[in-house]
Parts: structure tokens; sequence; C-alpha cells
């Protein structure tokens, strides 16, 4: 960090927040990292987005977690990805009665062969999620300019090709999930390939720092799981970022990227001061399974 | 001569018949739109009833951007010459004008539509309504920024993935801040909008002469309307309600997309790549907007507490129903029914059914109540659709709110079917020979009352207060019911609809 002081990012700032620092409770001694035979990765997501205005709770803005079952399967040549929707985020709404009714998720499922095509929406009645056809679009009192620009979300009557996904059909990606002590020197060769040579030690973890443009990135690590614990960014010295994460023990000796915990600033004023973005993001019962 | 002269007096009279009766008979009835709207808001309506009813219609047209004062004060420079007998109807913010025109011209009813007696919630939430939008805009703007500082080599292939929902973010956001500050001239700026937020100083000073309404006008309606699916769809329902639930879907479809490429950029990227978990939490970020996109409308125009805070409560897509309710009048509720900006056209059976059963308004052309049309409809008349309709306060009828106490009786139009409650307790339906139809098998209890209750349900009550049968049929203001002249005892509701009966017909 670029302060005269020389103190960590999190001091120099001088933010209100609260910092979580998770403890990495796994027995290091005895974790190997996960098998290579495993060929379906599931877990549960949520996901609680709030908006807090200064000095208020993250309660505040009162709105459902958005929930997930994610699932991805190797197949063939690559991973597809399903996305069971269980919750839309969506609060209940009075009825005229007075009773409160839940809101069904109007997007059930989302799969994603990890081909060409790109992802596909279902509704709850299990029939493909389509845009308005373009007999349709002129009678909404809606330009159609706004449909265009949607075309690459929904197809419509003709699907455009779409650029492949990129998905590696390796399973390196589960790294970023459920780091593997296996994995922990090439994550700590990517770790200082970016930043460089750690600053010394903060709270017990490795503090490495890296500058673009005018914004810092301060990164605290693990040091025995190499695996980043907190990140801060700074844009112009003013605290504009703010993450945790928190592991636990995952399946086949690994850890689990169980939370995530963000903060991001809504508007020019430091992190805390003004309105920010908080985002948590939880997975549960993750698994690695091998299917034949 | 005496012959010539004789004949002169006859035409005299004929022509002051034809041109007097009209003049006569025919009620004055003023139709008064609301915001961001004009007078060809009521034609379609106005015309039907004025060829249905005895009525002479009038459609206003007033400066519905000015203040409620300044509104009235149009209305009394056009409509002042009518007479006491003139009927306002109000939709929307012409309600509060009707009202306040009555502190100036008397009237002898007062229908309001969709009106915000108790204020317009949205008044209160302009800026946070344009500030949800900005940052969903903002957030849309921070995960394009996102998307420009991702590594090409690795992320190639997710601009492109995310654009069509990022695009459609945006323009939703775009489309809603117009539509309110442009389209529905709602800004702190506009006079009417600092009169019609709840708790206005204003809103409270006219409410608080709801007793002296209740006094000087005769008969007072409030229609009050839930939309179908009021909860979806945002601005979109109230803009065109036949495709907000599509547009809706698209929304969510977005906001759920956003939510899979931010997955997947959170399983594919390295947790130290700062860009790539930047757009993943900036995709995350724009997804919670647009998930909250119908919620945060609803709640805007449901109450006053902040939208951050709030629920979403019944409403017609504008105005909460809460705020619909007119203090001290007949209450007609619509479920299900249009959403504001449809109102006018789509509830020209609830007015009429409020003219006719609580206005003594008449059917044109009916010198008396017509008996009614066997197993149909009894009421006599026309219907605003064209066929039969109902129309209480007609031969054989108990209107909404009429009691029978023991010993009372309604018979039909044609006196062929009496409906007595006895004192007994029992509500019988007899034939003019004597021979019982139907009964409520309430007999042996202590006879109180039998109401046909402003709820729309027909109660027989008994001496203690305690109801001992019941039609089942609430939930329908304004539902009356008839003794038919084919010997079946039926309840309509207000719009005509038969809710519920005896299965007597050709008795």
């Amino acid at each position: 960090m670029s302060n005269a002081q020389g103190k960590p990012l999190v001091v120099a700032c001088a933010m209100a927040l609260a910092i979580a620092v998770p403890s990495l409770r796994a027995d290091v001694r005895s974790a190997p990292g996960p098998q290579d035979h495993w060929n379906r990765f599931t877990a549960d997501v949520t996901i609680r987005r709030s908006v807090v205005q200064a000095g208020t709770e993250v309660t505040a803005s009162r709105t459902p977690p958005t929930m997930y079952r994610w699932e991805r399967v190797l197949s063939g040549a690559g991973w597809k990805t399903t996305m069971e929707v269980k919750g839309s985020g969506r609060a209940a709404f009075v009825t005229p009665t007075g009773a409160l009714q839940e809101v069904a998720p109007v997007v059930a499922r989302i799969e994603d062969d990890g081909g060409d095509e790109g992802p596909r929406f279902y509704g709850a009645d299990g029939k493909r999620l389509r845009l308005p056809s373009s007999a349709d679009r002129g009678k909404m009192g809606v330009g159609d300019e706004v449909f265009a620009s949607a075309d690459a979300l929904l197809p419509a009557e003709v699907a455009e090709p779409r650029p492949g996904t990129g998905a590696a059909p390796g399973r390196d990606w589960i790294d970023a999930i459920l780091p593997s002590l296996d994995q922990r020197g090439a994550r700590a060769e990517r770790l200082q390939r970016r930043f460089g040579l750690s600053k010394g030690t903060w709270r017990g973890r490795d503090r490495y720092v890296g500058s673009t443009g005018e914004d810092t990135i301060e990164v605290l690590i693990d040091p025995t799981w190499a695996v980043p614990v907190e990140i801060n960014v700074a844009h112009a010295g003013t605290l504009r970022s703010h993450a945790t994460f928190g592991y636990e023990p995952g399946p086949r000796g690994s850890m689990v990227r169980r939370s995530s915990h963000v903060e991001r600033s809504l508007d020019d004023t430091p992190a805390g001061a003004g309105s920010r973005m908080v985002t948590d993001v939880e997975l549960a019962n993750v698994q690695l399974e091998e299917r034949r | 001569m005496r012959h010539a002269f004789v004949r002169f007096a006859i035409v005299v009279v004929l022509l002051l018949g034809a041109v007097g009766r009209p003049f006569a008979q025919e009620q004055p009835v003023v139709f008064i739109h609301g915001v961001a709207s004009g007078p060809e808001t009521w034609a379609e309506t106005a015309d039907r009833l004025q060829r249905q009813l005895e009525i002479s219609a009038h459609r206003a047209e007033v400066s519905w951007w000015n203040s409620l004062e300044s509104q009235s004060g149009e209305m009394q420079n056009r409509f002042g010459g009518l007479p006491n007998s003139t009927i306002a109807v109000g939709h929307s913010l012409g309600g509060l004008v009707a009202r306040e025109w009555t502190r100036s011209h008397e009237l002898d009813g007062l229908i309001t539509i969709g009106t915000p007696n108790r204020g317009a919630p949205i008044a209160n939430h302009i800026n946070e309504w344009v500030g949800f939008n900005a940052s969903l805009f903002n957030a849309v703007g921070n995960a394009f920024y996102g998307l420009s500082g991702l590594s090409y080599d690795r992320w190639w292939w997710v601009p492109g993935a995310v654009e069509g929902a990022l695009n459609w973010g945006a323009s939703i956001a775009d489309f809603s801040i117009a539509h309110l500050l442009l389209e529905l001239g709602m800004q702190y700026s506009t006079p009417f909008v600092q009169e019609v937020y709840v708790g206005s100083p204003y809103l409270n000073a006219l409410n608080s002469g709801e007793g002296w309404e209740a006094a000087n006008i005769p008969s007072r309606v409030g229609i009050v309307s839930t939309a179908s699916e009021y909860w979806r769809g945002g601005p979109f329902r109230l803009k065109n309600p036949d495709y907000a639930g599509e547009l809706s879907i698209l929304t969510s479809t977005a906001a759920a997309g956003l939510d899979y490429w931010a997955f997947r950029v959170l399983a594919d990227a390295d947790p130290l790549d700062y860009d790539a978990q930047s757009l993943a939490y900036g995709l995350l970020d724009a997804a919670f907007y647009m998930w909250n996109f119908d919620e945060f409308w609803c709640r805007a125009i449901s109450d006053n507490r902040p939208i951050w805070a709030g629920s979403c409560l019944p409403n017609d897509g504008f105005i909460p129903s809460w705020s619909q309710f007119y203090a001290g009048a007949i209450t007609l509720e619509v479920n299900g029914g249009p959403v504001h900006t449809q109102e006018t056209r789509q509830l020209g059976d609830y007015v009429y059914a409020s003219l006719t059963n609580f206005m003594h308004v008449r059917e044109r052309g009916a010198e008396a109540p017509e008996s009614g049309d066997p197993g149909t409809n009894p009421g006599g008349g026309t219907s605003p659709g064209g066929g039969r309709s109902p129309a209480a306060g007609g031969a054989g009828s108990m209107s909404p709110d009429q009691s029978i106490y023991a010993g009372g009786s309604i018979q039909s139009g044609n006196g062929r079917f009496t409906l007595f409650y006895q004192g007994d307790g029992n509500l019988v339906l007899y034939r003019s020979d004597g021979r019982p139809l139907w009964a409520s098998q309430t007999n042996g209890r202590s006879a109180g009352r039998t109401v046909m209750q402003m709820d729309g349900n027909l109660v027989v009550y008994d001496a203690g207060g305690t109801p001992v049968w019941a039609s089942g049929t609430n939930g329908y203001s304004g539902a009356w019911l008839i003794v038919q002249d084919d010997g079946n005892l039926v309840i309509y509701s207000a719009s005509g609809a038969p809710l519920w009966a005896s299965g007597t017909s050709g008795s």
C-alpha cells in the first residue's frame, strides 16, 4: 500500500466496516487433494444482496436471498452446467385478502452444455423461455431497440450462433472453489507473479499489494493454504471495495470456499461512509462425485 | 278558428314535451379525467352510459398538472351552470378534483374510481424510484467496465454472453425513469404532486372534510380496483398490461442470466484474478436490481415506507387499494380488474351500477323498473354491454345494506312470487298459490333480520345477532338480490354477474 506510514490499507483507510478474518480449520497434514476421478460437482448456492445506506443495518433492503442448486457435470467436450432456481429473491406480496403469497420463480432452470449455444433458460412449466416474437414486440409499447439489445440473452424466432464458452474440459477450475493443498505451490506462484513478494504480515496473514493505475489492491493470504482471506481495493487512496472469504473443510481433504462477503461502494464516498452494495455468497452441501 | 287554436295548442304541448322531457329527466353527469390524460379517456364509457341511462354526459378537460384548487376552478368555470342534481364521476386525480369541486358546486352524487383519496405513494417515492433505476444503470455500467478490464485472452467469450442482459437492464431503467417523469408527469415541481403525496397537508385538509361531504353529497361511491397480477411487470403493467408478464419474464431471465455468468466466472477464474472477481460481483450487483425491479416498483406505489423496507400491497398498478377507499362512501371493490390506465374504459359497468343502484338514475326508456328476463336477468334494462343487465332497487329487489325484519317480504315484479322472512326465523320463497319453493331452513331460530350486506353476502341473523344462514357471496361489494318473475331468487354482483340462485326458476 502506498500510504506514507506503510500501514495496511484496511487501517489507512479508517473505514467503519467490521472485518471478519476467518480461520482455516482443516488439519492440513492429513488433507490430500481432490481425486481426479470425479465428474460431477454440486452445491447449494445462496446469494444475499442488499444496498446499505450509511449507518444502517445490512438488512435494510429486506429482500430474500436468491438460491440455486448448482451442478457441473463432465459431459463429452466440456462441463455441462445446470442451475436450478430454488428461490428467486422476490419478496412475498400481499393479496387483496391480506394474506402473503410467494412469487414463483419465473426462471426455474438454467442449462449450459458448455458448447457454442450458450445457456438456455427454462420456466416452471419446463418450457424454454424465449424472447417475445417480433410480431408481439410491436404491440408492447417498448421500443424495438430494447429487444434488439436483448437478443443475445434469449432466442426469438432465430437463434443466433454463439461463440464457444471457452470452458476447459479439465478439472482445474475446482481449485477456485475447493482449493487443495496439492495446488498450494501453484497458487503461491501465481500470487507472486501477480503481486511480487509479500509486504509482510497482518493479523497472521501474508500481505500482498499491487497497483493498477489509480487502483491499489491489497490481498491478505492464508500462509498455509495460499488462499485469499481478504481483498481490499482503493481508488485514489479511497477504499472502494472490501471482501472477505471464509473456508471450511471440504470433500476429499480440500478446503471449500464456503462464503464470501463483499462490500462495494456505490458512490464516490469511501466504503462505509456512503451507500454500498453488500453481497454474501454461501456454498453449502458441496460434493464431488464420480458418476459412471 | 277555434279548431286551429286547439291544434296549435296540441303542437305546442307536444313540442314542449319533446324538448322539455329529456331536460326534465336527464341527470347531468360530469366525467373527469386524471393524470396524464384528457376527456377522451371517458369517451367510450360516457357515450355508452348516455345511450343507456337518462343522463346527459359531460366530459371535463382540466389542466391535470395544476393544483387541485386550480382544476376545481376550471370545473366551476365550465360546469358551474349545471343544476345541483349533477353527478360527478372522477377517475384517479379526477376524483380528487371532483371532491374539491363540491366545495363550490353542490352535487347530487360523486363517484371516485382508482382515486388516491389517501394519497399516491409514488409521489412520496419519486426520488427513490429514480435513484433505484439510476443505481441499476450504474450497476450495468460498472459491469460493462468490469468486462473491459478482463484479460481478453482468457475471458474473450464473456462480453458477448452478458451484453444482452446488461443492455436489457439499462433499457428498463431508462424506460422507467422516462415513463415516470415525462409520461406521468411525476416530478416534484409539478403542482399536483405536492398535493397528492401520502400525508400531504392538502390531503389532510381535504379528508378532514369527509364529514362535510357525507352531509352534503346525497350519494357517494368509491370504486376500488385491484389489478390482476399487480405485483408483476413493474411500470410496464401500467404502460402495457397485455405484455407486462412477458417483459417481466425477460427481466427475470436477464437477472438469472447475470447470476449464471457471475458463477461461471467465479468457478473458472483464479480467486486472485481481481478483474475477473470484480466482474463477477459486478454482475451479481446488476442482477440484484433486476431481480427487484418489479418488487420495488410495487413497493414504491404501495405505501410511503422507504421502498427498501416496504411491501408490495394490492394496487391497480399506480394507486394502492387502501388509498382508493373513499371514507364513508359506498365501496365497490374490483379484484383482478384492469390497471389504472384502463379503468375508465373497463370499469364502465361499475359506474353503471353505481348510478342505477345508488343514485337512482333510470335506464333510458324505462317508465318504471322492468320485470325480469326469466332465468337470466331480472332487473330490467339494457346492460352496458348491450344485453340484459341487473339493476338493484327495482321491483322485488334488495339493494346493498337493506334488511327485511320478521314478517317482512319482497314480491317479484309480476306479483307471483314472494320472499317472506317468517316469524319463526325461516326465510321462505313462496309461489302465489302458497306453495313453498325454497327455504333457508332456519326455522326454530328466533327471528332477527335478513340483510343484503354491503360485502355481497345475504345473511339471516337470529334475534341475538348470530348469523344462522348465509349465501356465501361475500367479497362482492354492491351485490344485490332479486325475486325474479320466473320464481328464481338470485344474487347478482354489482357488474351483473349471478353469484347465487335458489334454483327455482320456472316453478
